[in-house]
């Protein structure tokens, strides 16, 4: 995956006459931040193959290779899961789905990755009952940052990315994950860093006769699933709107 | 002379009458007499046993199966709560969620036990919302379908590892509920064959549209069909159609998803685009 700029001389010497911004600082972040939220996308939801781009304007494709992403992984896995939960049930089945996937060692962690609506009724699911306030309490916290179910250990981290539909499919916003991390390893390929950066030479520099600077950031990354079967996903209904 | 006469026999006449009613009443009175005495002798007898009665030491009554339907009744009462609990918006508040026990009458025959088959390594089916918002749970229990088998598939260089879980039962109830259960056919069904041919990665899109579709009402399901075009959906139940529907909206969904993943190998072909535009200027 790549992401690149190109600024002529005379852009980027309009731009230092004004200098009233970090424009260029600025456009490289808005990059990087474009950069990684593709690299996300892929990661989670990435179909692995190889897929044919042609540049517009271009006569002919060029290949490029696609990374599996953890939620196409665990499917072709056929990782434990569970469809269709409603509030009424969403306990009885986390913990069903938690036992049955219990492969890590006593006190292990799992994670467990959803929008934030899940996470909180998740916790609510074991809190809200036993909470009691007194007359002089200022807050009402609700959220659980740890659960400890039996030997297991679930840490949630909320990814709010989910919800975004230009981003994944609508149903990823009603979908909790629960991941064995230790499982999953990003790789990329030998030599390669997963993000590199760079600019070129502008014209007259290091014998460059190119006319303009391009600021490139290039991100290689794909994923190793050693054990899907110890990650399982539930699918919600009329949790999250 | 002769009125004389008949005053005479007249009189005589009364006089007799007056002697008969005079029996008649002296009958019912020793009648009634011994009536009396009947009862008095009754009320003796009663009295005698009151008495009696009275006379005996104190026994407690027994409260536990006092009548005979009483664990019957404590039953009801137990259902009745549980299913108030689980009242869609109360059931989350509940401490636990509680299903009722199975009884011999959900018995299928012996012999007659259904197994479902899913191809996932392991499968959970709670419950799910029916188009008038009611929630269906499981009748007795979470059913879960358990790892059975795994297989190697191999296609071309590729090599996949399939799963199998399955779940057996012998309770009417619960084959009617996965029967009924919008996934039935997409993530479980009762044919093994069809499921292990089941392509795995296109029933993650019919969940999806299952999900959707179960909470339509038949009438949006009719237009459905018939924007579908499926072929004579009039003469078809809502039931039927959700089905036949499902593959049509998988594949919207297949194609929502592509066209998302497209989008990341697109922009770095934009990128070419924005750069030889800048160059033109």
């Amino acid at each position: 995956m790549e992401r690149d700029k190109r600024w002529t001389r005379r852009e980027m010497q309009k731009f230092q006459n004004l200098g009233t911004t970090n424009y260029f600082e600025l456009d490289k972040k808005e990059q990087l931040d474009l950069l990684l939220q593709d690299l996300f996308i892929s990661l989670w939801n990435g179909e692995r193959g190889e897929a044919n781009v042609r540049v517009p304007g271009a006569s002919v494709d060029y290949k490029a290779m696609t990374m599996g992403g953890i939620f196409p992984l665990m499917v072709a896995a056929g990782c434990a899961n569970s469809s269709g939960v409603t509030s009424a049930t969403l306990k009885e089945v986390f913990e069903a789905l938690a036992f049955q996937t219990d492969y890590k060692a006593e006190g292990g962690v799992r994670f467990i990755m959803a929008q934030n609506v899940l996470l909180y009724e998740l916790s609510k699911v074991w809190k809200e009952a036993g909470v009691r306030y007194s007359p002089d309490s200022r807050i009402g916290d609700l959220n659980l940052y740890e659960y400890k179910i039996g030997d297991m250990r679930f840490v949630p981290v909320a990814i709010e990315l989910f919800k975004e539909l230009s981003c994944f499919p609508a149903d990823f916003k009603n979908r909790i994950f629960v991941l064995d991390l230790d499982t999953l390893t990003p790789v990329c390929m030998t030599g390669y860093q997963p993000i590199e950066t760079g600019e070129t030479n502008m014209k007259g520099q290091g014998g460059s006769i190119l006319d303009f600077k391009e600021w490139w950031i290039q991100g290689m990354l794909s994923l190793k699933f050693n054990n899907p079967l110890s990650s399982f996903y539930i699918d919600t209904t009329g949790i999250a709107s | 002379m002769s009125e004389k006469v008949k005053d005479a026999s007249a009189l005589k006449q009364n006089e007799k009458n007056l002697g008969d009613v005079d029996v008649k009443t002296k009958r019912e009175l020793y009648e009634k007499n011994q009536e009396l005495k009947v009862r008095e002798d009754e009320i003796a007898t009663l009295k005698a046993e009151l008495e009696f009665f009275k006379n005996q030491p104190a026994v407690p009554v027994p409260t536990t199966n006092a009548a005979p339907d009483l664990s019957l009744v404590d039953q009801l009462r137990n259902q009745v709560e549980i299913l108030s609990r689980q009242v869609m918006g109360l059931a989350p508040n509940a401490s636990k969620l509680m299903f009722r026990e199975p009884n011999v009458h959900d018995l299928v025959p012996e012999g007659e036990e259904i197994t479902f088959t899913s191809r996932s390594v392991l499968y959970v089916v709670a419950s799910y919302r029916d188009h008038r918002g009611i929630e269906k749970l499981p009748p007795h229990k979470l059913i879960i379908f358990q790892y059975a088998a795994s297989d190697i598939r191999k296609e071309g260089r590729e090599e996949q590892v399939v799963n199998f879980s399955q779940y057996t039962t012998n309770l009417k109830t619960e084959i009617e509920f996965l029967r009924s259960h919008p996934y039935y056919g997409i993530t479980f069904g009762e044919n093994t064959t069809e499921m292990v041919n089941e392509d795995i990665n296109e029933s993650r899109y019919k969940i999806t549209a299952a999900t959707q579709l179960s909470t339509m009402p038949p009438e949006v399901i009719f237009d459905r069909a018939k924007d579908y075009k499926i072929p004579n959906f009039r003469s078809k139940s809502a039931e039927q159609l959700r089905h036949l529907i499902v593959s049509e909206m998988a594949k919207e969904f297949k194609a929502e998803n592509k066209r998302q993943l497209d989008d990341i190998i697109r922009r770095q072909a934009l990128r070419h685009l924005v750069n030889n535009d800048k160059d033109n200027q």
